[in-house]
């Protein structure tokens, strides 16, 4: 992660950056809760959502080609 | 293979291999399972239907990213009365046993991540854990990457005192109970 060399923001950079080493762990710590996400199954709710919304996307597109 | 094949992925396809990551995002930001999931549910909604306007080539995520955020905060100043949902998520998080080995227990971690503000915790799940860049982070929140920069730099600091690290060690070996085992050491023999 390059420290930003432009400062077209005009805000002070990574002028409160942890050390180096701090950062890695913290990244590894936010990956690793949002891999519990990632690897959870969809609830079924978000599952339907989908499955109709891409019938519903079928159906227009077989009613286009009539 | 050219570009623009009419015969790739559409942009609906693509936005189904999204919603395990914006569910992981819309956790980190209503720090509420079944929040979560309805925010979810809105902004495939949102997406679904406003596909036309979204312009292929540019970058999906960040604009499934940008619906799930402006449906946040927009539902949040409807639902400020909501902010006890928040406690329910710490609690159950500080309830549980740190795990012993001999790294940062996640509860611990994610407790304590849960009491960032909101934008330095959407700060750090994009470009800590989402993989985004510092500029798609900036673009998926509407503001300079410095900013980004600055709010990802604020929540590391808050979490590194939150969680009693100086910025001399590591997270290895500083759990609460680790903590706890190492402060309560007698001081000396004599």
């Amino acid at each position: 992660m390059a420290k930003g060399n432009r400062k077209s923001d005009n805000l002070p950079d990574d002028q409160e950056s942890v050390p180096p080493e701090l950062e890695r762990q913290i990244n590894e710590n936010l990956r690793q809760l949002y891999q519990q996400t990632l690897d959870e199954e969809l609830p079924d709710h978000l599952q339907e959502l989908l499955r109709r919304l891409k019938e519903q996307e079928q159906d227009q597109d077989e009613d286009r080609v009539k | 293979m050219t570009d623009s094949a009419p015969s790739s992925r559409s942009a609906k396809d693509e936005l189904v291999d999204h919603v395990p990551a914006l569910r992981a995002f819309a956790l980190s930001l209503s720090r509420n399972p079944a929040t979560a999931d309805d925010l979810v549910q809105e902004t495939i909604l949102k997406a679904w239907t406003n596909m036309n306007k979204f312009q292929e080539g540019t970058n999906l995520r960040s604009w499934l990213f940008t619906i799930l955020r402006n449906t946040y905060y927009s539902s949040r100043r409807k639902l400020n009365r909501e902010v006890s949902d928040s406690d329910g998520f710490h609690a159950a998080g500080l309830s549980q046993k740190p795990d012993h080995d001999g790294r940062l227990a996640l509860n611990d971690f994610a407790s304590a991540f849960a009491l960032l503000p909101d934008e330095q915790r959407e700060a750090l799940m994009l470009v800590g854990a989402s993989g985004f860049s510092y500029e798609e982070a900036a673009q998926t929140c509407g503001c300079a990457v410095g900013t980004i920069k600055s709010r990802a730099n604020r929540g590391r600091q808050r979490l590194a005192e939150l969680l009693n690290l100086s910025s001399d060690e590591g997270l290895e070996m500083t759990d609460r109970a680790t903590m706890a085992v190492m402060t309560a050491q007698p001081a000396s023999k004599g």
